[in-house]
């Protein structure tokens, strides 16, 4: 488990080393090529590894992590959403931000009930 | 005349709790719950910060009785009803579907921010939008991370 840890490490650091300075020099074709290079990686490692990579125990860890991310996550972004719209006579830059928030919160929402009722399905409704 | 004066007391404690009681019901909270997100909405329409800070103050008022009955939760919203809120099945399908909607959904808000901050010279009036997705995703990040620490302690 030890060296699939430090591969994501590597594997982390040359992602956002390569998209920062993509970003920075307005290439965008180099940050995806990255961004690919770094999925292939960590997925033909985890492919060929017989070590053990994730045990019940941490599987279960990141679930509920997750959940709580989640919600409170969204939660944040509606109401910081919200707030940046409403004070849009007062601060009229951050709408765009504020509308950028609400709708990231909605497409969060939409896509946790399409989860939601696909494992409804899978585990028998 | 002392043990009159007693019972009076009494009738009149008595009287108050089941007033705060009424505070405390169930049906209470949820109406009140309802008007929140009523002022929640009409602030928004009206862009009215000051109906919006109504809502917080409320909302705190009720969070504040939520937590001193977090124990019997269950029975103030339930009472006598039998309907299970969630059973493992359903534990199971939410942390499921939260780790599946939370891996894409960040991947996606990284993508596209990342896409419209490499277009800013085409698309500078985009360029806000794109420093704003990044910066939920870092702070999805710093969420997930805490509360993994969290539960890694916990479990």
């Amino acid at each position: 488990m030890k060296n699939y840890q430090i591969l994501r490490i590597i594997v982390a650091i040359f992602v956002a080393t390569v998209v920062g300075l993509s970003v920075i020099t307005e290439n965008l074709l180099l940050a995806i090529l990255a961004i690919v290079i770094g999925t292939m990686i960590s997925y033909i490692y985890k492919k060929n590894t017989d070590e053990i990579l994730e045990d019940e125990r941490i599987a279960k860890v990141s679930e509920k992590a997750s959940r709580m991310a989640i919600v409170l996550f969204s939660i944040s972004i509606a109401f910081i959403g919200m707030f940046f719209i409403m004070l849009r006579n007062e601060y009229p830059d951050f709408t765009l931000a504020g509308f950028t928030l609400s709708y990231a919160a909605v497409a969060l929402l939409l896509l946790y009930y399409i989860f939601y009722g696909y494992y409804d399905k899978k585990y028998g409704s | 005349m002392k043990i009159v004066e007693g019972d009076n007391l009494d009738k009149k404690s008595g009287i108050v709790l089941k007033i705060l009681s009424i505070f405390e019901s169930g049906l209470f909270l949820k109406i009140l719950s309802v008007f929140i997100t009523g002022l929640w909405i009409a602030g928004l329409i009206l862009g009215n910060i000051y109906i919006v800070l109504l809502a917080i103050i409320l909302l705190i008022a009720l969070c504040a009785v939520l937590y001193i009955h977090r124990d019997n939760l269950q029975e103030i919203f339930q009472k006598d009803s039998s309907v299970v809120v969630e059973d493992e099945r359903t534990q199971l399908i939410n942390e499921k579907a939260a780790t599946m909607t939370f891996g894409i959904f960040v991947a996606v808000i990284i993508y596209a921010g990342i896409i419209l901050i490499a277009l800013r010279d085409s698309y500078p009036q985009l360029l806000q939008a794109g420093c704003t997705l990044i910066i939920a995703a870092v702070f999805c990040f710093i969420l997930y991370f805490t509360s993994r620490a969290y539960y890694n302690r916990k479990f």
